[in-house]
């Protein structure tokens, strides 16, 4: 039970500064992911927090004490590494037991904890066994159980399904935010997958370039980008974003500041007439390609804006060809020209509709 | 009608390729027969050769070979000298393997770093496995002169006094075990360094934050991921010290009073020097039985306890 605060952190790495100027307060008990492209300081963020890199400059707080100077051993948090870094000499028993035995754990204490362990992570049948004879899932279990035996106040886990199949992951996904609720301390996950972050975290850090984009819990994230980027981050597929000028019949209804214009995929909608809806725009539009993935289809077209993406939950248009892209305007974010996101479009018929008790 | 020709012809090919002598069968064999003809003529012939020749008595030039039984082997096992060589080669081998891998474990695990200051440090230990052994001994020879060598001068001017190093039956074999051992240190910390570099770096990290004290990440992570390397050297180090011959031919000749003879000396003296050829191959049928026997329990007792990724 801890929580964690970054102040002012920077990490040059041969005069190349991929960490810069950051400052974060993790919450107690939270389950926080830290998400970007690789590249962007995740996992040197993650390595200073459990003390294996230094960080340049500024100071890192666990708990209310300063840990800038403090060994990893000494700050009491336990790791899950990408490739699970468990010890293939030892049996799962011996892997879970190794950093007790270092902190001359009597013998019988050390036994219950690790029955009580393997109960938990579903490897009470597997503790004699090397973790060359494991299946990864059972590994990733292994490399849980390692970390939680410690009862540390701060877990640290670095793309850990990132070895799993597609199917696997998924289940530790819900098993991982089954763990964070029964044990209550604070998770600290990086990935890149923008899915795993929102399914997981309850607050979501973006990252990009060593700089934090936006912190917030995963649907403000969705709702109400704080950046360009975070909006093209989160999202599948991403956010449709264009230049102002490309929308010329907004223009007047738009704020100066605005530079760009975009829309989330699953918002716009398609059809094969044109049906001239109040306070939508509509495109003419040519579909280029289309994925269908069972309940949504996501159809790329092309139009007078450009290229962009649309999910849409109907039933799949059959052929390709002509239609037409219809955007509703309450839908739209607008982007300044720093790429920072400006409030709420405000068009005057949402007022009168406001007026009129219509939602 | 065209059917049934083409049908014809497949049976006919069929039957030829089923023919006692054909070339598919016979290809892998033809193409393994160089190797194994080479094997043969140079391992399994000279070996046999070997064992019918500890069997009998001749000189070398005799048209005759004497049949005599095992009467070689036990002049042999009753010989007062070959029961020092015996124990002599035991005691050269286990120090000099001992030393050498202990020495350059400590050596690699200092050296396992960048800079050029350790890169240097791993050339210069290196250099002396590309020295050839002749040269060795006279360098070391010349270093361990009772009277004008580098080693004695270094012991009398911190007060020391001087040791009969290669001359005395004390210190002589030794001096040759120290020889060995500044021989192969250097190619032991190489592939140690090799071993280490392969151990993950996030299972340091991990016994980091399993409160893991050094010696305990010494014994429980190097060690164990080291272990086959470890194997491997100890065994190459084991063959290679039983069959040390070129050092105590030109340092000791086996002497001084029978003090550092071993196996492949003792060999080549009753062989080459007093041509007794039949009690000479006797004495190798021994040495490849004790180092069969060695190889067979080193795979047998240790590669259980070897860690292979």
């Amino acid at each position: 039970m801890a929580e964690i605060r970054l102040d002012n952190i920077s990490k040059t790495f041969n005069g190349d500064q991929v960490v810069k100027n950051i400052s974060l307060t993790i919450k107690d008990g939270s389950f926080t992911v830290l998400v970007g492209p690789s590249g962007c300081g995740k996992s040197t963020i993650l390595r200073m927090l459990a003390g294996f890199e230094q960080q340049t400059e500024g100071d890192i707080w666990i708990d209310g004490k300063r840990v800038n100077d403090l060994a990893p051993s000494k700050r009491d948090i336990a790791m899950v590494f990408q490739n699970y870094a468990l010890y293939p000499t030892m049996t799962v028993k011996g892997n879970i037991e190794f950093g007790l035995a270092n902190r001359k754990v009597p013998k019988k204490e050390r036994n219950l904890l690790i029955a009580e362990i393997a109960e938990i992570v579903g490897l009470s049948d597997h503790l004699d066994k090397k973790p060359d004879k494991l299946s990864g899932g059972q590994r990733q279990r292994v490399a849980l159980a390692r970390a939680m035996v410690k009862k540390p106040k701060v877990f640290i886990l670095d793309e850990p399904l990132s070895n799993l199949d597609a199917k696997l992951r998924t289940q530790m996904r819900t098993e991982l935010i089954q763990l964070h609720e029964k044990l209550g301390t604070t998770f600290v996950y990086v990935t890149h997958d923008q899915v795993e972050a929102m399914s997981m975290g309850d607050e979501i850090i973006i990252l990009n370039k060593g700089v934090v984009q936006q912190k917030a819990a995963p649907i403000d994230v969705y709702q109400s980008p704080g950046n360009l980027f975070a909006a093209e981050f989160i999202g599948q597929p991403p956010m449709n974003v264009f230049k102002k000028e490309e929308f010329h019949e907004l223009q007047d209804a738009l704020p100066e500041a605005a530079a760009y214009i975009g829309f989330r995929p699953e918002h716009a909608g398609l059809a094969l007439e044109s049906a001239h809806v109040p306070h939508t725009i509509e495109l003419e539009s040519e579909i280029l390609t289309l994925e269908t993935l069972g309940a949504e289809t996501v159809y790329k077209v092309k139009n007078r804006v450009g290229t962009m993406n649309i999910r849409s939950f109907t039933a799949p248009v059959s052929k390709r060809g002509k239609c037409f892209a219809t955007i509703p305007m309450e839908k739209l974010y607008a982007f300044g020209a720093d790429q920072t996101a400006l409030p709420a479009l405000d068009f005057p018929f949402q007022k009168e509709a406001a007026l009129n008790g219509v939602r | 009608m065209a059917f049934a020709k083409v049908q014809l012809d497949m049976e006919e090919k069929k039957a030829e390729r089923q023919g006692f002598l054909s070339w598919v069968k016979l290809r892998p064999y033809a193409m393994i027969f160089p190797a194994i003809f080479i094997f043969c003529l140079f391992f399994i012939y000279p070996i046999g050769y070997m064992i019918y020749l500890s069997f009998h008595d001749w000189n070398f030039v005799s048209p005759v070979k004497d049949f005599v039984g095992t009467s070689n082997f036990s002049y042999l096992l009753s010989d007062r000298d070959f029961r020092e060589v015996i124990s002599n080669s035991f005691i050269y081998t286990f120090f000099t393997v001992f030393l050498t891998i202990s020495l350059s474990l400590l050596l690699a695990l200092w050296l396992n770093r960048g800079g050029t200051v350790y890169s240097f440090m791993q050339a210069s230990i290196f250099s002396p496995h590309i020295i050839s052994l002749v040269s060795v001994s006279m360098l070391w020879m010349w270093i361990m002169d009772a009277d004008y060598g580098l080693l004695n001068w270094f012991l009398n001017l911190i007060g020391m006094e001087s040791v009969m190093w290669l001359t005395s039956p004390e210190y002589a074999l030794t001096s040759l075990i120290l020889v060995a051992v500044w021989k192969g240190i250097g190619f032991n910390t190489l592939v140690f360094i090799a071993g280490l570099q392969s151990i993950p770096k996030d299972l340091y990290e991990a016994a980091e934050l399993d409160h893991t004290p050094p010696w305990r990440r010494f014994l429980k992570i190097t060690v164990p991921m080291l272990s086959p390397t470890l194997f491997f050297l100890t065994i190459i180090g084991v063959i290679n010290s039983f069959q040390v011959f070129e050092t105590i031919n030109l340092m000791t000749a086996g002497g001084p009073i029978n003090s550092t003879n071993t196996f492949v000396y003792y060999i080549y003296q009753y062989g080459f020097q007093f041509f007794k050829i039949g009690y000479a191959s006797a004495a190798g049928v021994i040495l490849l039985v004790i180092l069969s026997v060695l190889t067979v329990v080193y795979f047998k007792v240790l590669s259980k306890r070897v860690h292979y990724r």
